[in-house]
């Protein structure tokens, strides 16, 4: 294995993706768009200066990995019930591997892997009725022992992709992908990200976090301006790891940067594409024969539209999304809730939301900030619809590749049942990059 | 939520967007962020059409010599443990519901399809058999 001058940086900067809204102080270099912009992340999050050109390296292994300790609490019973846990717990979180291998200057493949003790654990409500748990625990009959118990894991495929860097103004990716969408989903690695708990467009997937299919990305710079773009074709949503639809889901993010002493980036995101579920079914007919139908239970078009903006100066960080999505259905292809008399449908609606941070980081170690949220789905069916979330944290950075990151969260919302919920959130990682 | 600045600027780039027709399918009308079954004759045939039920029986019904029954003393959605005997639970609602499995329960009625008025007014009279065969409808508060 062959690893760079500077492993840290490299860790760093390769969890952050290219085309984030957050990169502000690095000088634009002439090197592949998505490595200098790694690298202009890096420098705003862990105040190195990184100066990486394009050299190849064979094979490297970088990542990151969290525990926390959290408590989260609701004052409506019911919803109480539906959480994971309302006592404090201590947690195993993020435990991210990235293995990337770069077999010459313009071609890169990456794999970012989380290994995880999910799914064991996993509560599931099927309607109406008692729940399910996911337990993985197996006898461990290799053991010497021949009875001990181990708990099965699992390995989440966070994205895989290859990337061709032809010059700043035209790379291409191909796989599993991030949407590139605002500031949050692209920085998506604990380390990298303000606060710990994310926003319901992104924890519901208002926009697909992941896509597979093709993106294009590049860069125009002029210092201290520079413009980006993203373009994406992907199967878009999908329940399978196939498109159900030959429709291809459309992509585009651009965003242009202003870097200095005050950094500014203000991008626009937009996504369009269609989402169909399927239930086959294997019969007998009225003359005794086997046959295999295909049915379609749910289909809708979906497109969204984003705006971000960041603002750096000097300690004072602001980070803003906001997003509009609409989802229109085919006539009678609609999710029915199946736990509520006369079964309900999910209407076609126009859901909203957004939030904004401000952090300020003083003494080079303390970074407080305060997280304000809100959303309206224009729907009563899955868990948080309509309502707001205020929050205040802290992160402490130990060095720069260790940090210990503190939040207190307080959300009112509507969801599926009856009355208004509210729900405590506290939560707390210490994290370490790789 | 509707009318922050940065959705409405949102909105005007996307000002035909914004807009919903019909956002249910025919034969559903939106409710409560749901689109529900209409009934025909719309609304007040819905309503009608809930009370299509009898007056239930007192406990005294056929028995004109018998005490006054006394008042009640039960509440819908106490909670309760006793599914057997219902010892918790009085009227006007009886019963332990509790869902197999589970340790605890609410005290609620039956047959809230049959007799008019049974269930409180923010409950819903549900098919219970949807959950356990063979049961009736039951007062849940959905």
């Amino acid at each position: 294995m062959k690893t760079r001058g500077n492993p840290l940086a490299m860790a760093l900067a390769s969890i952050l993706s290219a085309g984030s809204a957050a990169a502000q102080s690095a000088e634009p270099s002439n090197t592949a768009a998505n490595t200098a912009e790694e690298n202009a992340e890096l420098e705003a999050i862990v105040g190195e200066t990184v100066a990486e050109e394009a050299e190849p390296s064979r094979f490297s292994v970088y990542g990151f990995m969290d525990v926390g300790l959290q408590r989260i609490s609701s004052i409506t019973p019911s919803l109480g019930v539906a959480l994971p846990s309302e006592e404090t717990s201590f947690i195993s979180g993020n435990n991210n591997l990235y293995l990337e291998v770069r077999p010459d200057a313009n071609w890169r493949g990456l794999i970012e892997t989380r290994l995880s003790l999910l799914p064991h654990g996993d509560y599931k409500f099927q309607g109406l009725g008692v729940s399910e748990r996911t337990d993985t625990r197996i006898i461990d009959a290799t053991s010497p022992s021949g009875r001990n118990n181990v708990e099965l894991g699992g390995i989440v495929v966070e994205r895989a992709f290859l990337e061709w860097m032809y010059n700043d103004y035209l790379n291409v990716r191909a796989g599993r992908f991030f949407t590139p969408w605002g500031i949050w989903n692209v920085d998506h690695g604990t380390p990298t990200l303000i606060a710990l708990m994310m926003p319901s467009f992104l924890v519901q997937e208002a926009i697909p976090q992941r896509q597979t299919g093709v993106q294009l990305f590049g860069r125009h710079n002029a210092p201290p301006w520079q413009l980006t773009y993203d373009l994406t074709i992907s199967n878009g949503r999908t329940d399978t790891l196939f498109d159900t639809t030959d429709g291809k889901a459309i992509g585009s993010r651009i965003v242009l940067r202003r870097q200095g002493e005050l950094g500014i980036a203000a991008g626009t995101s937009m996504y369009h594409g269609d989402y169909q579920d399927e239930r086959k079914t294997l019969s007998i007919t009225p003359n005794q024969d086997v046959q295999l139908s295909k049915e379609t239970i749910v289909a809708y078009d979906e497109s969204s539209v984003g705006a971000d903006l960041s603002l750096d100066y000097r300690g004072w960080r602001l980070r803003a999304e906001a997003m509009v999505r609409k989802v229109e259905h085919d006539t009678g292809k609609r999710r029915a809730l199946t736990y509520r008399p006369n079964q309900p449908q999910v209407p076609d609606r126009i859901e909203y939301y957004g939030y904004a941070i401000l952090a300020y980081r003083f003494m080079n170690y303390f970074e407080p900030y305060t997280f304000y949220e809100r959303l309206e789905t224009n729907k009563r069916a899955d868990v948080v619809e309509a309502g707001y979330s205020l929050s205040g944290g802290v992160n402490i950075y130990f060095t720069p590749a260790v940090q210990l990151k503190m939040q207190y969260a307080h959300s009112s919302f509507e969801n599926f049942l009856p009355d208004r919920n509210t729900t405590n959130f506290w939560v707390s990682r210490l994290v370490m990059a790789f | 939520m509707r009318t922050p600045i940065s959705i409405a600027l949102l909105c005007l780039l996307t000002a035909a967007a914004c807009e919903i027709d019909e956002p249910c399918d025919p034969g559903y009308e939106l409710k409560a962020g749901l689109c529900q079954k209409v009934v025909a004759g719309g609304a007040d045939a819905a309503a009608t059409a809930t009370t299509m039920c009898i007056d239930k029986p007192g406990p005294d019904a056929g028995a004109s010599d018998a005490a006054a029954p006394a008042a009640p003393t039960g509440e819908f959605g106490r909670p309760c443990t006793d599914d057997t005997n219902h010892s918790e639970c009085a009227e006007p609602a009886p019963l332990c519901f509790k869902q197999q499995g589970a340790a605890s329960g609410f005290c609620s009625a039956i047959n809230c399809n049959i007799y008019c008025n049974v269930c409180p007014a923010t409950w819903t009279c549900f098919d219970l058999s949807l959950v356990q065969p063979g049961s009736p409808h039951g007062c849940v508060k959905l």
